[in-house]
């Protein structure tokens, strides 16, 4: 990115001297961020810094939702295909500015539902954005983006979420168009400043490896079962740049693959650490000579996956899986060196 | 640059005179802009039988390309009369916007549409036409339904044609480009609401402090709309036939679909690279080609997708897909099923586009927003409903309206029927 008024103001020894210093980092985390670690690894590593999140609330509208919530400005990275584009804060920027979404009845986090927020600020102006579907290592699968807030003061806020962007294997008939969610909060600067600051230690920053997530509930965060749990028969795993993919069968699953030749094929492919859905990515199965399209499906027990109905599949033919384009998401700071460039995966 | 007396800058005086509207703003911008504008005919014979009949008398840019007049108003019109009473008033009135400037973007190009909601009231819907009530066109939109009886586009090069026009038919004004004003149309309709825009080199950068462009002042003096890119290609749009009622009373009408869309564009210009909006507003192939120079002028009359991969296979391979390239799907004979004639607007404060366009049917329009929205492409691969699926991560739509525009000649409060006007 070109504008960097943070690195800018910060100068080459001033970069050096503060690298990792808690104190420095302390007065104007809302301005700074640490530089990147060197040689980061091309999988999930241990980023510079994390923060603590403050809610601005959990609204409900039917079986669904919506978590609004914020941290400090980070940067992060836009994926194009496999290609990053680092998006640093500006300095104008107040918060990390995030939206969750579940389905309360099926107890699944809904990765896909580009929610739009719309905000009026104590001095009544009107703030809105569509925040990027993003991943991060404290959050897992979220909406969120750098925002100019305001003053410190009362906020309202609406956020619309249109929860059908993923199919699903129940019978949930997901709305036309977006629901409503509402939100009133404080803000104020002091508070944010309040929010807990993790400087990660030296040795340890840009080595693989990730922090544990927020704490904010496997439903909100949509991890997905470990292989050792997953309620399907697993077929196999396997781990490439981070990414675990984990195949399992059944004979149907819900309202797919319900034909008496058909089986049900999942991929659940999630980080290895944390077990957050590698969402917006695009994959194939092939199997018995076919090549079928895994579909990005939602399901109560495995989370968001991918999955495929195969006519005539036998217990002991090969399932090669490919990763035709990697997970689309934008990352956080420790993902996004990772899940790219996975070769296809027999199992 | 040409500054008044208050160093105003010329330029940035005339885009807000349109969009504050009223006498005092014409008067302002009359004594600021010495413009001879031609006047119009006493033929209506000799103008064309299309309302929407506009393409022969544009100007057109270096490359051939038809371009677009530069400021527009859209009047919302009620109705509570008695056509049989009106019509005459009707008539009146447009014809002496015909009288006064000649018909062109250097004069004034203007349409009459009606809504579905209005040839309901009259007992029907409009003979021969696919003109349905507005609807939302994807499960990301709530909009507010515009269901006026009528609705009046404006349009001219010049901001003080559209303000006089405005006001002419609001009643405001007796005379217009010099030229008596024998009625207004608010003579049988009251106004519900005015929107303006604009578009062309200069006036979305002349325009740019407002909510949704960030405050670097990132849009390009020669950008002709907000997001940078030269959009009006002529093989990006439908020729004015293809658009065109070919039977019954309403043959020689066309369909106006009109929505506003909010423009967010602080993440195109701030977070995205040039290469992202290259990529996401035509096609992946383009930006890596590094086809495209500054608007997109280079590429002359047409925006070369025609070599493009299908939009499904970058989706696949390459997890995004350009804009232009989805809708390549809904090419007919190479061009497009719509004709655009979209704008640029800073209406509520807000970085805004009127996408207004013009098609046989409706069903034309909401098939080239299936291909936009892409939903089969977003369901089954790595692009998601916002996330690299063209530009629909920074649009927003809040308002859709559909109106008929009939042929000249029952333009002025027609019947279901194509009753007499």
């Amino acid at each position: 990115m070109r504008r960097r008024r943070f690195l800018a103001g910060l100068g080459a020894s001033g970069l050096a001297a503060s690298a990792g210093c808690l104190g420095f980092l302390e007065t104007e985390p809302a301005n700074r961020e640490p530089p990147l670690p060197e040689n980061r690894p091309d999988e999930p590593y241990y980023p510079t810094h994390y923060e603590g999140m403050e809610m601005a609330g959990t609204s409900a509208n039917g079986r669904y939702r919506a978590m609004l919530s914020y941290t400090f400005p980070h940067r992060f990275w836009t994926v194009t295909n496999e290609e990053t584009e680092r998006v640093d804060f500006e300095s104008s920027e107040d918060v990390h500015l995030m939206v969750s979404v579940w389905d309360d009845e099926a107890d699944v986090a809904l990765p896909a539902t580009s929610p739009r927020i719309e905000f009026t600020n104590p001095d009544g102006e009107n703030g809105r954005v569509n925040p990027w579907q993003m991943l991060s290592q404290r959050m897992g699968v979220h909406y969120g983006d750098n925002v100019v807030l305001g003053p410190d003061g009362d906020y309202e806020a609406t956020v619309q979420v249109s929860p059908g962007g993923t199919r699903r294997t129940d019978d949930v008939q997901t709305p036309d168009g977006p629901l409503q969610f509402s939100f009133s909060f404080p803000f104020s600067k002091g508070r944010l400043d309040d929010l807990e600051f993790t400087d990660v230690a030296g040795d340890r920053e840009g080595t693989p490896g990730a922090v544990d997530p927020m704490g904010m509930g496997a439903v909100a965060a949509g991890q997905t079962p470990p292989v050792e749990d997953f309620p399907l028969d697993v077929r196999g795993s396997q781990t490439a740049t981070g990414a675990e993919f984990v195949v399992a069968t059944a004979d149907q699953r819900g309202t797919l693959a319900t034909g008496s030749d058909e089986t049900y094929v999942a991929v659940s492919v999630r980080s290895k650490h944390s077990r957050f859905p590698l969402a917006a990515a695009t994959l194939s199965l092939d199997a018995g000579g076919d090549t079928h399209q895994l579909v990005p499906t939602v399901d109560p027990d495995l989370g968001y996956h991918y999955a495929a109905a195969v006519s005539g599949l036998n217990e002991d033919d090969a399932l090669t899986v490919r990763q035709d384009a990697p997970c689309q998401l934008s990352r956080h700071e420790g993902y996004e060196t990772a899940f790219f460039g996975v070769e296809p995966m027999e199992f | 640059m040409d500054r008044d007396q208050r160093g105003v800058p010329r330029r940035e005086f005339l885009k807000a005179a349109v969009a504050i509207g009223g006498a005092s703003a014409l008067s302002a911008c009359l004594d600021r802009e010495e413009v001879s504008v031609p006047t119009g005919t006493d033929e209506p014979s000799s103008l064309p039988a299309r309302q929407h009949a506009w393409n022969a008398y544009a100007a057109r840019d270096d490359a051939g390309n038809v371009r677009p007049p530069r400021h527009h108003v859209l009047l919302h019109l009620d109705y509570d009369g008695d056509p049989a009473e009106d019509r005459d008033a009707v008539e009146t009135a447009l014809r002496s916007l015909e009288r006064a400037y000649e018909w062109s973007n250097d004069g004034l190009l203007f349409t009459l549409g009606y809504s579905p909601a209005y040839f309901e009231r009259r007992g029907g819907t409009p003979e021969g036409v696919d003109l349905p009530r507005p609807e939302a066109l994807s499960d990301l939109e709530d909009p507010t339904l515009d269901e006026p009886a009528a609705i009046l586009h404006l349009a001219s090069d010049h901001a003080q044609v559209v303000i006089e026009a405005d006001e002419a038919m609001k009643g405001e004004r007796d005379t217009a480009n010099g030229e008596p004003v024998a009625a207004a149309l608010t003579d049988a309709f009251s106004v519900a609401d005015r929107r303006t825009g604009f578009v062309g080199a200069g006036l979305p950068a002349d325009n740019q402090d407002v909510s949704g462009v960030p405050d670097s002042e990132p849009v390009d003096e020669d950008a002709p709309l907000y997001m940078g890119f030269k959009s009006d290609f002529e093989a990006s749009q439908a020729t004015e036939d293809r658009v065109t009622v070919q039977s019954g009373p309403f043959a020689g009408g066309t369909t106006q679909h009109v929505s506003h869309i909010d423009l967010d564009l602080r993440q195109w210009y701030e977070q995205d690279s040039r290469e992202q909006r290259e990529a996401k507003m035509f096609c992946p192939v383009h930006a890596e080609e590094d086809r495209i120079e500054g608007t997109g002028e280079n590429l002359g009359t047409s925006p070369q997708l025609e070599d493009s991969p299908p939009a499904e296979q970058t989706a696949r391979e390459d997890g995004i897909v350009g804009h232009g390239q989805k809708l390549k799907s809904v090419r007919e004979d190479g061009r497009p099923i719509i004709l655009r004639r979209d704008f640029d607007s800073t209406d509520g404060g807000r970085a805004g586009l009127h996408f207004l366009a013009l098609q046989r049917e409706i069903s034309d329009f909401a098939t080239t927003r299936d291909a936009m929205n892409a939903d089969d492409i977003s369901d089954e691969t790595a692009v998601g409903r916002r996330t690299n699926n063209g530009i629909r991560q920074y649009l927003s739509v809040t308002h859709r309206g559909n109106y008929l525009l009939p042929p000249r000649e029952l333009r002025a409060l027609p019947t279901p029927e194509g009753g007499d006007a």
